[in-house]
Parts: structure tokens; C-alpha cells; sequence
């Protein structure tokens, strides 16, 4: 159904070295699979996801859909996202229409429905996503999840061959996650054809045919949900696989906004049942950030970790290379450093390349 | 009537009239004044720019206050911001004395030759316009019309004679800039007045159609300049500088200026109410004169409505070059947008009005139409633009992914949301569009504001006129928003 080879794509903004975000991807999609993309944050799933309905055009590599190729001048681009849906993160359910309307309004503009035909089917996909009822409704008066729904009963209004999910729930309140995910397993069960970049590792390994792994822009490694979480090859899928939940946050100059780490952390430790550890984390943040690592050593980055396989929150401070250890310096604050030391477990110092790291485990 | 409007006017009223109380209470003491050496320490009024104020403005023992017409002034003296003013002995005839409550302190013993002004390289009509009035001289018709203007005690009530127009020839352009029985002045469609027929009676003998318009001082000798009038009738009188400027005549009249003060035993003895009936009697009722309102109303409206209609179009086009990918069209809109922008909207107009379009042989009414167009798409399509943007991205995004091309995604979906988010925003540059047509006086445009000008200039009422023009300009500002507001509610359902 869908082929892609050599594909590339490489952000070019004036005054900046060019910089590829997908370094030749190469796959194929046949109808009725289900595919999860799975990988750490920023390393082009959604970018490779909006290449494929063009949202974002490659820089090279082809494109087919069902033999021909999409990049080709002249392609009917229109046409194939009709039956291409997409789901975005943000759900961008049209602010001015009402429910009903954001499902109708493409059957009725694009596919050339009466009104009638429109509605009556319209008001079929509300009551399969459960959203029936708010028909009337602004998407303005709707919690996260219930937009999710809409949007996705939005894409099924026009008939689509495929479904891009571009991280239907990472913008969701935890409590929402599980309502969406249910109606996107119920497509899967209908036989959907749907390509899904998601976070959920649970949900991805229960509904996939197949799973890719993405880093750094390339598909590191891809096989059926068993092969990469219970056997991954690469060591790469393994840290990620063992490791996925993760908080990152690079502090380039002195000041910086402690409250928002805070209030993110915070977020982290309820989203992953970690309450016990939310305090000691904030506390170490701070002592960290706040006393012992002195605010001309930047840039510092914070990343923290928490396994769900052997449930251990770690966090890891990364200095700029040759710093010296905060921690054994002698003018350190002894109260801050007695703090830090009480709550970890085990603390380990390196210096690689990348700067002096400092891994905080608790 | 609906509620919120009922008592915005109900607020409104007070102040108006509390204002018009104000106004009939300025009586001052008496002054006297019986020579020159009077006037030391007192506040004398004047017309702006005219010879009185060059004069004047040498004596150091006086304060001069400079206001635009005479109505003006006379409004002054009688609310008591002026002690006494200066102004041609025969421009006001005892019964205008009387009706206003004034006197002539003294007559001076100066004299000023009165003259009209041609363009400088227009000597042929001046040499023919010279030897008619050397033969009515001769002829005793100049006799007959000083006698029929300057004999008699009630100048607004003679009637013009009778003359045929011409039809051949090219029509004599007339600019007039002074309102002022028994000089010139206009009752209802009618010119008339000691100048007009004049200059009647020379097109006549010229053999040419007359063509007479208002226009402010300003705008009249530029649009001499321009080629847009023929002659200046305006009491102009004669100096040494204003020759290197424009070619004269030879007078056809000799000004005796004098003083005016307050007569305090005429004193007006009417009560409030009386005086508010008496003022609407004379300023609307009497000669029709709420004819100039409704026809200036009509104007006000026409030049509004195109220039939002037009403007509105403008701005859309505007804003497309603005956000177009093209970086020469970009900058394009951008100078457009800065430069209008930052003109001032009345420069603006008499230079579309009096340089740039002087030649094109548009009305005045199409001049403001354009100027006001231009000024208002500057404006509204940043307005557009700042909505268009405050739509998400997400949106497009969602309107292509579901298969709308860019621009059924503008259409159908960034459009109505952009129109919701600039309504609040255009609606006030609406209503001030609105507003700022009252500037259109200066290009000889006889709107709403120049119809208060023009019966002001007849009644020497300062306040009634106004403050008919204040409540219609009101409600009519009122109307347009709560229109607009209807439109875009239609247009989302």
C-alpha cells in the first residue's frame, strides 16, 4: 500500500547549519497492519509521519501509495489525503464549528454528501466514539479526550484507506489517555490500517502488528511488538525499551525557571505513580541546580529517568566537560551536599565527552 | 428603541444641553471702546491670516485671538471669550446687529481696496473682467447693485435678478470662501450676495455657464493654483504680497473696517426653552435650511459607505501582498501600510485632492472616496492580517490533512475565524472612518459638519447646528456598529 524509499528530510533555516531530520528511511506498509513507531522524543517519528500526507515535504527519497509516486508533480496531493486521515496531538478540531459540524464538514465540502447523508452519518461515527450526545456542542466546551475522539471520528467521516495517529495522547491528561486508546484498539479490531506514533508502550505492544523504532532519524529497528520489547537486538532499543520514561531539560545560561521544573516534575511523578519520590526529586533539583553546581558552569542539563522494569528513578546532571565535581569541592555546602547524599542511593561521576556527568540514582 | 441606546441618549442630552445653558450665560460687562486707544488690555478677535490680524498682531497692549469665520467670532464676542472684534463696516447690516445683540464701537479711518483673484497667467479674463466693470460703471448698473446690497437693512431678504445662463463657452469656475450676507452667501440652493452677482452678471456678459462652489480659504487659493477655479470671490483684499501670488482685479468694492462690541441693552430676554425653540426655528426651519442637513447627511453617507465597502476590499488585497511569499511584494504592502499610515488624514486628502488627482477630473466626493479607501485598508489590513495569524496553525493543518486545498482551508476555515477575531477591531475603525469624513469640508465637500458651517454662517448660531450635527453623527456611529455586528453574526450562523 505504501512504500517508502531513501526517504530524507532536512530542515535548511538561513543563518543555521542545515539540520536532517530523517536520514534514509526505508519501509513498506501493506493494508491492515497496524503500526506503532515508538523512540525517544525528537527524533523525527512525527516528522516522518506529516512526510507521508506531505504536511511536511521531503527533501528526497520517493513516496508510493498503491505504485505511484506521491512526490511526483501533478499527483492529485488533495485526493490522497482525502482518504490519508490524520490525528494530531493537538486534535485541531475546527473552533468555529460545532461537533457535528468539524465531522460534516468535509463528506459535505469534499466528497459531495447531501447534508443529510452527512449528518445521519455523522451522528453513526459520534455514537461509535461515545460523543453522540455533545453533537452540539463547541469543541471549546470539551475535555481533552472528548476532542481526541471527535477528531478521530472527524477522520473516519471521510472513508480513509490509512489513519496517521501522530501522538493522540501525549497532550492528554493521564485520567483521558485510556478513553482515546479504547477507540483507537476498537479500529484496530474493525481491521484499520493505521500508523501510530505514540508513547503508550503498554497499548503500542497490545495493538500493533508491528512496531518501528526510531532514533536519531532512522528506523533503528523494526519487528512484530514481541521481537522489540521482549528481544530487542540493538542496545540502543534496549536503553529505550528499559528507560522510556524520561524528563530532559538542558539549562543554557544562569537563570532559569525553577518553578517550571518543579511543576513538571511534579506532572512526571502522578503520571507515573512515583509519589513517594516526587519530594526528593524536587529537593535534589534544587540543591543541585540552586546551591552546589555554581551558576557559571553552563550549560547544564538535567535528565531524569525512571525504568519500569526495575522501577528506579535516577536522575543525571550533565556539566561542561573538565568541570570540576561539585560534590567533592571543597567550598560545597555541606547542608545542600548531606541533603543530596541522604536521599540517593548510589552516586556515580564520569567524565566522557560529552562533560562531567554526575548520575543521582534514589 | 432599544434600552442601552435609550439611555446613552439620555445621558447624552444633559450634557448638550447643559453645555448650550452654559453657552447663553457668557454674557460679559459692558466695554467702551470709542478709539483706538480703547482697545489697550482688551481681547479682540479677528480672522485668521486676514489684514486686520497682521495689523493687529503688532500691538503689544492687546490680546489677539485669531478664529477661522466671522460666525465664529461673533459666537466669541457673544459667549464672552472676546472683548470686541474687527471687521468690515457693511458686513453686518443693523438688523444683524441688532438679532445678535451687538453695536459698532467706532468706524476707523482706514479704507481697503476689494478685489477678486484670478491665476496669474489668466490675464485675458482679467482684462475682460475689467473693462466690464468699467462699463457698468459707466452704465450706472454698479450703482443699481451697491444700491440693492448695501441700501438696505435686510440684505438675507433681497432676491437675486433674474439672469439666463449661458450655455456656450467654458464654464467660469467660482471659488467662494466667504459666507457672509450681503458679501456672499447662499439661501438653500441658491447663491446670492453683492460678489455673486457680480460675477453673475460678468459670466453673463462673458457669455460663459457659472459654476460657484464653497470652499475653505485654504483649499480655495490652492485650488486656484490647481486650475480648479477660474476666480476667487472671497473680499479679498488687495497687498503688495498677495499680488505676487495671484492677479487681481480691479476692486469692485472699498472696505470701511470698524470695532464691534456687545450691546448689552439689547440684551436677549428669552428664557431657556424659548431660546431653544427660537434656535431650532432659524437654524432648520426657516428657508429650509434642514435641507443643507439632509443633503450633507446624504454626502456623509455616500463617501462613508463606498470608502468602507472599497476600503474593506482594499485592505483584503493589501493583506495578501503582506503575507505573500514574495518578499517584493511583501515590501511593497509594507511601505504602502507605513507611508499611509503615517500622513495625516487630512494632508492626506488635499494632497490626493489639490496635487496628485488635481488633473484627473474626479469630483471632490470621488477624491475623498479614494483618500479615505487608501487610509482605511492601511489600517484594517493589519487588522486582517494580526486575525488571520491569531488562527492556529493547527488549523490549516487539520484543513489539509482532511483534503481542502490552501484555499478552500481559507475559506472554510481560517476565514470565519478570523472575521470573529477582527470584528471587535474593524468595527472601531468603521465607526472612526465614519467620523473622520467630517474632514471632507476642505475639499468643498458640503457634508453633515459643512451643513452646520453653512447654516452657521446665516444664523451666527454657534451651538444648535452643532449640536444637531453632534446627535446625528451619534446615532448614526451607534447604528453602524450594531450593523456590523449583525452582518458577521448572520455570516457564523
Amino acid at each position: 500500500m505504501i512504500s517508502v524509499r531513501h526517504l530524507n528530510k532536512t530542515y535548511v533555516s538561513p543563518g543555521r547549519a542545515p539540520f536532517q531530520v530523517l536520514k534514509d528511511i526505508n519501509c513498506h506498509v501493506t493494508a491492515g497492519e497496524i503500526i506503532s513507531i515508538i523512540g525517544p522524543s525528537g527524533t523525527g517519528k512525527s516528522t516522518f509521519l506529516r512526510t507521508l500526507n506531505l504536511l511536511d515535504p521531503p527533501t528526497g527519497g520517493e513516496i508510493l501509495v498503491d505504485g505511484e509516486n506521491i512526490l511526483a508533480k501533478g499527483y492529485p496531493l488533495n485526493k490522497l489525503r482525502q482518504r490519508m486521515g490524520m490525528v494530531f496531538q493537538n486534535f485541531n478540531l475546527f473552533e468555529h464549528l460545532s461537533i457535528l459540524d468539524n465531522v460534516t464538514i468535509g463528506p459535505i465540502r469534499l466528497l459531495g454528501m447531501t447534508r443529510d447523508e452527512a449528518h445521519n452519518e455523522a451522528m453513526q461515527l459520534l455514537r461509535k466514539v461515545g460523543m453522540a450526545e455533545k453533537a452540539t456542542a463547541m469543541p471549546a466546551s470539551l475535555s481533552g479526550g472528548q476532542k481526541q475522539r471527535v477528531a478521530i471520528a472527524r477522520c473516519l467521516a471521510m472513508h480513509p484507506q490509512i489513519i496517521l495517529f501522530d501522538e493522540p495522547t501525549s497532550a492528554l491528561d493521564p485520567t483521558m489517555v485510556g478513553e482515546v486508546l479504547s477507540v483507537i484498539r476498537q479500529l484496530a479490531k474493525e481491521g484499520m490500517t493505521m500508523l501510530i506514533v505514540t508513547h503508550e508502550m503498554k497499548f503500542a505492544r497490545d495493538v500493533s502488528t508491528r512496531i518501528f523504532f526510531m532514533t536519531e532519524g532512522v528506523i533503528y529497528e523494526e519487528g512484530t511488538p514481541e521481537q522489540i520489547f521482549e528481544h530487542p537486538q540493538h542496545t540502543t532499543t534496549q536503553t529505550f525499551i528499559h528507560r522510556i520514561r524520561s524528563l530532559y531539560y538542558n539549562i543554557p545560561r544562569a537563570d532559569f525557571d525553577i518553578f517550571g521544573i518543579f511543576s513538571d516534575v511534579e506532572q512526571f511523578c502522578i503520571k507515573y505513580a512515583l509519589l513517594e519520590q516526587m519530594e526528593p526529586t524536587r529537593h535534589i533539583i534544587e540543591e543541585m541546580l540552586m546551591t552546589l553546581i555554581p551558576s557559571n558552569q553552563r550549560p547544564v542539563s538535567v535528565d531524569i529517568n525512571y525504568s519500569e522494569n526495575d522501577y528506579t528513578l535516577s536522575l543525571t546532571f550533565t556539566l561542561p566537560a573538565g568541570s570540576r565535581s561539585p560534590l567533592i569541592h571543597e567550598d560545597a555546602d555541606q547542608l545542600a551536599l548531606n541533603i543530596v547524599q541522604g536521599m540517593c542511593r548510589d552516586i556515580h561521576e564520569e567524565q566522557t565527552l560529552q562533560g562531567l556527568l554526575i548520575k543521582l540514582t534514589l | 428603541m432599544p434600552t442601552i441606546m435609550r439611555k446613552q441618549v439620555i445621558l447624552f442630552l444633559p450634557t448638550l444641553l447643559l453645555l448650550l445653558l452654559s453657552a447663553c450665560d457668557g454674557k460679559n460687562t459692558q466695554v467702551e471702546i470709542k478709539n483706538e486707544a480703547d482697545l489697550a488690555g482688551k481681547r479682540i478677535a479677528v480672522s485668521t491670516g486676514s489684514i486686520y490680524d497682521l495689523e493687529l498682531s503688532k500691538r503689544t497692549d492687546i490680546l489677539l485671538e485669531r478664529y477661522s469665520t466671522t460666525p465664529d467670532i461673533i459666537a466669541a464676542i457673544k459667549s464672552g471669550k472676546v472683548d470686541v472684534f474687527k471687521d468690515d463696516e457693511i458686513m453686518l447690516s443693523p438688523s444683524d446687529l441688532r438679532r445678535h445683540g451687538l453695536k459698532k464701537a467706532f468706524l476707523t479711518d482706514q479704507t481697503f481696496d476689494v478685489a477678486y483673484a484670478f491665476r496669474l497667467d489668466d490675464g485675458e479674463t482679467v482684462t475682460l473682467f475689467n473693462r466690464f466693470l468699467a462699463e457698468s460703471r459707466q452704465s450706472g448698473l454698479y450703482d443699481e447693485i451697491v444700491h440693492r446690497w448695501f441700501g438696505t437693512e435686510e440684505p438675507d431678504t433681497v432676491s437675486m435678478p433674474y439672469l439666463s445662463q449661458s450655455a456656450s463657452g467654458p464654464t467660469l469656475f467660482v471659488g467662494v470662501s466667504v459666507l457672509m450676507a450681503p458679501m456672499s452667501f447662499r439661501e438653500g440652493d441658491q447663491w446670492k450676495g453683492f460678489e455673486i452677482e457680480i460675477l453673475q452678471r460678468f459670466a453673463h456678459y462673458a457669455g460663459r455657464p457659472i459654476d460657484i462652489r464653497y470652499y475653505d480659504l485654504p483649499g480655495a487659493t490652492a485650488a486656484l493654483h490647481s486650475g480648479k477655479i477660474d476666480v476667487l470671490s472671497s473680499s479679498f483684499f488687495v497687498t503688495e504680497e498677495r499680488k505676487k501670488s495671484v492677479l487681481f482685479s480691479d476692486p469692485h468694492y472699498v472696505c470701511h473696517p470698524a470695532y464691534f462690541v456687545l450691546d448689552n441693552k439689547a440684551a436677549l430676554s428669552l428664557d431657556f426653552w424659548g431660546l431653544l425653540k427660537e434656535s431650532f426655528h432659524k437654524n432648520l426651519i426657516v428657508e429650509n435650511r434642514w435641507r443643507f442637513i439632509v443633503d450633507g447627511l446624504y454626502e456623509t453617507l455616500v463617501i462613508s459607505v463606498w470608502s468602507l465597502l472599497l476600503g474593506t476590499l482594499l485592505a483584503a488585497l493589501v493583506c495578501w501582498m503582506r503575507m505573500s511569499r514574495n518578499r517584493w511584494i511583501r515590501a511593497v504592502a509594507r511601505i504602502y501600510i507605513d507611508f499611509l499610515r503615517g500622513v495625516p488624514l487630512l494632508v492626506l486628502l488635499m494632497m490626493m485632492f489639490y496635487v496628485v488627482l488635481a488633473q484627473s477630473g474626479l469630483n471632490a466626493t470621488t477624491v475623498a472616496v479614494i483618500s479615505f479607501s487608501l487610509v482605511f485598508a492601511a489600517y484594517v489590513s493589519e487588522m486582517f492580517r494580526t486575525a488571520i495569524l491569531s488562527v492556529g496553525k493547527g488549523q490549516v493543518e487539520a484543513g489539509i490533512a482532511l483534503g481542502f486545498t490552501p484555499l478552500q482551508t481559507f475559506f472554510y476555515i481560517i476565514l470565519p475565524q478570523a472575521a470573529r477575531a477582527v470584528l471587535p477591531v474593524y468595527k472601531g475603525e468603521a465607526v472612526s472612518l465614519f467620523k473622520n469624513t467630517s474632514i471632507v469640508g476642505y475639499i468643498a465637500i458640503q457634508d453633515l459638519t459643512k451643513a452646520s458651517d453653512l447654516i452657521r454662517s446665516r444664523t451666527f448660531d454657534a451651538f444648535f447646528p452643532l449640536i444637531v450635527i453632534t446627535i446625528i453623527y451619534f446615532i448614526l456611529a451607534w447604528l453602524l456598529g450594531k450593523a456590523l455586528d449583525l452582518t458577521i453574526k448572520r455570516k457564523n450562523q
